[in-house]
């Protein structure tokens, strides 16, 4: 799944030493994936791109404590999503809203129903769906489904054991899918 | 209603996390459980619909010079986190370092302590004329020039390898008289005769342009006669400091860095004039001048003025 890139490798050593210039062309490799997984979670372009600068800089900070040799990606993608989830967790993200709310915040095309696909529309509910989801279910569905990592590694991660990453999982999905039910998804799906 | 499969169970079977065994365990149940089927296929499609979240685009900022900015703030951090956490004790300590820093240079500038650089050259006196005498005619030019040159007591030595400039000196009568007119009527006669073995005190050459600047003998004069009056040893240091006015403010003894004060002397010479204002164009507004009498000098000096006691 991960590759051990050789060039990050060289580069972290740079930065280990002392060469903080060094640490800009792996901010550039991985700052489109960083975006990616914690706008999974976040749900909101500003808070992603700030967070995403946030674990940069922790990535710096901690540098030392990455293993040479190893893959970098997971390092910092683990330190991505633990600073979310305390992001989460601190802007109480997990808080219930009302679907009624959520329709008032996400973008609504219902002034302009021709230009309203159905695909339009079936994103627009998932990210509905998804933002009433509670953060540890949110944050264990985008690792499993949306960035396909095996158990273990969502163990490690989380740092929760394989028989938790299991049962979370369990009632992430049952939520989800009662979720799906009551905003009707199903009659957008594709 | 499902079946008693566990859900964990079917959930890592749909994530194909389930070994052989169990794995076959789960699919032979499938076959015979239309329930768990559909549950299955509930999940399956629940995953299908949420891969195709939208993911909204960054902005241009995310694109353009974040890497920048990223190292900006990683340049910023590198100050060490002790120091923040400090910062409320080490702006006070810093603070207060600085005033006393301050306090004590300026303290310094007007501390009354003895140094070198605020040596005030001693006054040349009316008694010590036929100094000027040597310096401008009895001593040969080599030797006048290289006096001149160093413009310091401390070759006074060389003097007594002049043997005609003291028979010039000798000659010289006319110090006991100035000097008695410039004592203060209080001194007994007696005093004015031992004023003059100052007359040899150690300036005798002092440079032309710098000798209408200091005073006359009056000052040394007075001085003088008081140290003799007091008993005053002749080899003991003595240094009075004077302000910018030339007036005498203090009065110590002893060469050592923090001399002991003379309060006897003192009260004599306090408020005396001895040095010029602004002696040498110095700007401090305190100075020292050094009383000190030196008796080798005095040796070498002619016999006639010392038996003028």
């Amino acid at each position: 799944m991960y590759n051990t890139n050789e060039g990050d490798n060289v580069l972290i050593e740079q930065v280990k030493n002392g060469n903080t210039e060094a640490f800009c062309p792996l901010v550039e490799r991985y700052k489109m994936a960083l975006y990616k997984i914690i706008y999974r979670m976040v749900g909101n372009r500003d808070n992603t791109e700030d967070l995403v600068q946030e674990v940069f800089i922790k990535a710096f900070n901690e540098i030392k404590k990455f293993k040479s040799g190893m893959p970098f990606y997971p390092w910092i993608s683990k330190v991505a999503v633990n600073h979310t989830i305390n992001y989460l967790k601190r802007e109480r993200q997990d808080r219930f809203m009302p679907i009624d709310d959520l329709k008032e915040v996400l973008p609504s095309h219902k002034d302009d129903p021709v230009k309203m696909t159905r695909e339009k529309m079936l994103k627009e509910k998932i990210a509905m769906a998804m933002a009433k989801l509670p953060h540890d279910y949110r944050v264990i569905m985008v690792l499993r489904v949306e960035e396909d990592l095996p158990y273990d590694e969502i163990s490690r991660i989380l740092k929760i054991p394989r028989g938790t990453v299991m049962s979370r999982l369990a009632r992430a999905r049952q939520k989800l899918k009662e979720i799906f039910r009551e905003i009707k998804v199903n009659d957008y799906a594709l | 209603m499902r079946c008693d499969l566990s859900i964990e169970l079917l959930n890592a079977y749909l994530d194909n996390e389930l070994d052989e065994k169990q794995k076959l365990f789960v699919e032979n149940h499938l076959r015979e459980c239309p329930s768990c089927r559909a549950e299955l296929e509930e999940l399956k499609s629940c995953d299908h619909i949420l891969k195709q979240r939208e993911i909204e685009e960054p902005t241009n900022k995310f694109h353009l010079g974040f890497e920048n900015r990223v190292l900006d703030k990683v340049r910023e951090k590198t100050r060490p986190a002790w120091v923040w956490r400090l910062s409320p004790i080490l702006v006070p300590i810093a603070s207060a370092a600085l005033v006393i820093f301050v306090v004590l240079t300026n303290r310094e500038k007007t501390q009354p302590m003895v140094g070198v650089d605020e040596l005030i050259p001693y006054t040349p006196t009316k008694t010590a004329r036929p100094a000027d005498d040597l310096s401008a005619a009895a001593i040969p030019k080599p030797d006048r020039e290289k006096i001149e040159q160093s413009g310091r007591i401390a070759e006074a030595g060389e003097l007594k390898e002049l043997p005609a400039k003291k028979a010039e000196v000798a000659n010289e009568e006319k110090a006991p008289v100035a000097l008695s007119k410039s004592l203060p009527p209080s001194l007994p006669a007696a005093g004015l005769t031992t004023t003059t073995a100052p007359v040899a005190t150690p300036m005798p050459v002092v440079r032309k342009d710098r000798d209408e600047e200091l005073l006359t003998g009056d000052g040394m004069a007075r001085t003088q006669a008081i140290m003799t009056e007091l008993n005053i040893p002749k080899n003991k240091v003595v240094r009075a400091i004077v302000d910018s006015t030339g007036r005498v403010v203090k009065v110590a003894t002893g060469n050592t860095i923090q001399p002991e004060e003379d309060k006897q002397l003192e009260e004599q010479l306090e408020g005396q004039q001895l040095a010029p204002r602004s002696a040498a164009g110095r700007k401090q507004n305190l100075m020292y001048l050094d009383l000190t009498q030196q008796a080798d000098i005095d040796s070498s000096l002619p016999d006639t003025l010392n038996t003028e006691k």
